[in-house]
């Protein structure tokens, strides 16, 4: 057989073949610092808490800053991949899986930070023996837990037509068990046309129920925070404004994954510049959303302040506290994707990748600023206290998790790529000789 | 030269004494003045608990000048067929007020009608004048009596005066005004004047606001009578609305031990919802994979 897919697939078979020793280097990296994340886990639970910068007065740091941080990188693989799917975009093909990664590597990594903020992490079962329906967390753990497990059954359905070109590759030199492995998974597909239909109905349904119980997972993660009475955190808009920010961080973390795989893997054929044109169009867009949202929030706490939330945003502005990381904030998250993503003449693959980059960067000290000065600046102030509890200050346990955690996302995607190709072959060949896509629903008329 | 002599001695004897007065105003003020008239307020207060208070304000100047008088003692006496009892002797404080409690159980000495003369006296120093004012007290008995007629509520207060012997004659024509006790205040809701009997009645409202239980507490006052002074009784009665003014905490909406019907309505139809959805694409992959043995 001589098909475009197979002739397409051929192009990523050596990729997926016996990986070589750069590549097992590269993964011993990865896994020496998440086993050092591990070791600084360990050590975080024999002598608890205090060695990390959690104190009395701010309770959460960079573990909550990155559970905020990685599940919104979620959110918005799965909205872009699924909203895709069910729009029936062609052009978002290629790119599609690495979006599907996004969203379960993210998902992995980014669910247990939440739990390392817990004092007694060998009494998480309480949270399902003990757990409280009306509690925020409950409903936090229901909709992350159940938002994996869509998003991994997503990512498996996209990947069973290029398993089972796997399985019937005759020039495709692996290991017998992963050929069997590839049989297994691939679940006797054969492209007939009944399970073109079955696969085709299993993709819009689990895209259609991923898109809702995203926005759904990502607004009670907000709820976290704005239902409680802290300065900065009790918002009627935390919502919405999680989900821009989520969406806009999932997108230029898109942007940049996209860019690393089209160096890394040759693939200028595939993630073209209409890719990253289409993409920075839509950044440029989010990015005045999520500035319209952050105007918002900041002017109404600005406008009718309270003793306390002029600490708060004074403490935001001031160098010595918290200053530099707004600054920071300000200027990668608004001016310069403003300024090179508005101007065509700044627009170029590499720029739009970086702005990205910094786009990424200045999200998760966006998360950081919504997380630690309001705990730091409580409507009742702490009393009686050690000067040194007062305020957060990061210790090396936490950096030590929270770089084992990117660590891990960047290993989950190394391992995915070798287990499958990093663009979805099958869908992608078929992309130009698709049969006339057919109705989502029945309708009257035509 | 004998002239302007006498002209120049005689200019000096006028003009010495000027001086002299210029030069040392206080001393001049001093011999000149004259002692300043005081004045002597007295007020009786018979309170609800039965003790009394006989409040005595000492003040001196005229007009706008007036000021209290501090640290003057002032003598309190009796005066009972023509001899006088010496009752106390007491100071005024800063602002010229002494006040003289008298518990519920003291007898004042008092005529065979009930009249206690008390005369209230300053002797004055070398800046006051001394100044004397004489009160003459009866003691009055209030009595409250409840009636509901038709449902309306009526309160009833009886007024008789006591005398030596513990005797009692209703007052008539007397004025009583009738308020509620609020936290800070009394909230007035009426004004009655005693019959022939000493007895008089107001109608009471059905929507005054009172505690839990719907407890009131009524005040009868009689305000600076010539002859009673300030009397006030109370009584309480659970006419009034039930209010419950327990200050409860701010509703913590889901620090509940339940969750709310409707939460737990909601979460069942979405997570269901959504696991139909999951299990319906599951049952299109099994069908699937049938699809595929099947051909």
């Amino acid at each position: 057989m001589n098909t475009p897919a197979h002739v397409l697939m051929k192009e990523f078979i050596p990729y997926l073949e016996k990986p070589s020793a750069k590549w097992y280097a590269w993964v011993a990296i990865l896994v020496i610092i998440a086993l050092f994340g591990m070791y600084a886990l360990i050590r975080q639970m024999i002598d608890g808490q205090i060695i990390t910068g959690m104190r009395d007065n701010a309770v959460w740091g960079i573990y909550t800053a990155n559970f905020v941080f990685f599940m919104g990188l979620s959110y918005a693989g799965a909205l872009i991949s699924c909203s895709f799917q069910l729009l029936r975009i062609k052009w978002a093909k290629p790119v599609l899986r690495i979006a599907e990664l996004i969203t379960v590597s993210s998902l992995i990594v980014g669910a247990p930070y939440i739990l390392f903020c817990l004092g007694r992490l060998d009494r998480i079962h309480f949270l399902f023996t003990h757990g409280r329906i009306q509690s925020p967390i409950t409903w936090d753990v229901i909709a992350i837990s159940t938002d994996l497990v869509f998003c991994i059954a997503f990512l498996y359905f996209t990947h069973i037509r290029d398993f089972a070109k796997l399985r019937d590759a005759s020039d495709f030199n692996v290991a017998p068990w992963r050929k069997k492995m590839y049989s297994i998974l691939a679940l006797g597909y054969k492209g007939t046309p009944v399970q073109k239909k079955y696969l085709h109905q299993a993709h819009d349904i689990m895209a259609a129920i991923i898109i809702p119980t995203a926005v759904i997972a990502y607004s009670l993660l907000s709820l976290l925070f704005s239902m409680s009475l802290k300065p900065g955190w009790h918002s009627t808009i935390f919502s919405p404004y999680f989900v821009v920010t989520a969406g806009y961080s999932g997108l230029a973390l898109l942007i940049v994954v996209m860019w690393i795989y089209r160096k890394n893997r040759k693939l200028e054929k595939h993630i073209t510049n209409l890719h990253f044109n289409y993409f920075a169009f839509g950044l440029i867009i989010l990015t005045f959303i999520y500035a319209y949202f952050s105007f918002s929030e900041y002017l109404t706490q600005w406008y009718n302040q309270t003793k306390t939330f002029e600490t708060l945003l004074n403490n935001l502005v001031n160098f010595s506290q918290f200053g530099w990381l707004s600054l920071f904030h300000i200027v990668f998250a608004f001016i310069v994707p403003v300024i090179i993503l508005g101007f065509p003449w700044f627009r170029s693959i590499n720029s739009v990748t970086l702005v990205s980059a910094f786009i990424v960067l200045a999200l998760w000290v966006k998360r950081y600023l919504i997380v630690v000065p309001p705990l730091e600046n409580p409507f009742i102030p702490i009393q009686d206290v050690r000067p040194e509890y007062v305020n957060y200050s990061v210790s090396w346990v936490e950096w030590a998790l929270s770089i084992s955690g990117i660590a891990v996302m960047i290993l989950i995607f190394t391992v995915a790529s070798k287990i499958a190709p990093i663009i979805p072959v099958s869908e992608v060949a078929d992309m130009h000789n698709e049969e006339k896509p057919k109705l989502l629903f029945k309708t009257k008329g035509e | 030269m004998n002239r302007i002599n006498k002209s120049i001695t005689s200019s000096f004897a006028i003009l010495a004494p000027i001086f002299f007065l210029l030069l040392c105003p206080e001393n001049f003020a001093k011999t000149a003045a004259k002692k300043e008239r005081t004045r002597l307020k007295t007020y009786y207060f018979k309170e609800a608990d039965g003790n009394r208070k006989i409040s005595i304000a000492l003040t001196a100047g005229s007009g706008k000048k007036m000021h209290g008088v501090k640290n003057g003692t002032v003598e309190l006496t009796a005066t009972l067929n023509d001899s006088t009892i010496n009752l106390a002797v007491i100071e005024t404080d800063t602002l010229g007020e002494a006040e003289l409690y008298l518990a519920s159980n003291y007898v004042l000495p008092m005529d065979e009608d009930g009249k206690c003369f008390l005369e209230v006296s300053y002797n004055g120093n070398d800046t006051y004048r001394s100044a004397s004012r004489s009160l003459e007290i009866i003691d009055i008995d209030l009595e409250f009596e409840f009636r509901v007629e038709d449902s309306v509520k009526y309160l009833g207060v009886i007024a008789n005066r006591i005398n030596a012997e513990g005797e009692k004659a209703p007052v008539e024509e007397l004025s009583i005004d009738i308020g509620v006790e609020r936290l800070f205040s009394v909230l007035p809701i009426g004004e009655m004047e005693t019959d022939e009997d000493g007895f008089a009645e107001l109608e009471i409202p059905d929507n005054i606001p009172g505690d839990a239980e719907g407890e009131l507490r009524f005040v009868a006052k009689i305000e600076d009578h010539d002859e009673f002074g300030t009397v006030t009784k109370t009584a309480e009665n659970n006419w009034g609305a039930p209010v419950d003014y327990t200050i409860k905490p701010l509703a913590r909406q889901l620090f509940t031990d339940e969750a709310p019907l409707w939460m737990i309505i909601a979460v069942f139809i979405i997570l269901l919802g959504a696991w139909y959805h999951f299990f319906l694409s599951i049952s299109k992959l099994v069908k699937l994979k049938k699809a595929g043995k099947a051909s």
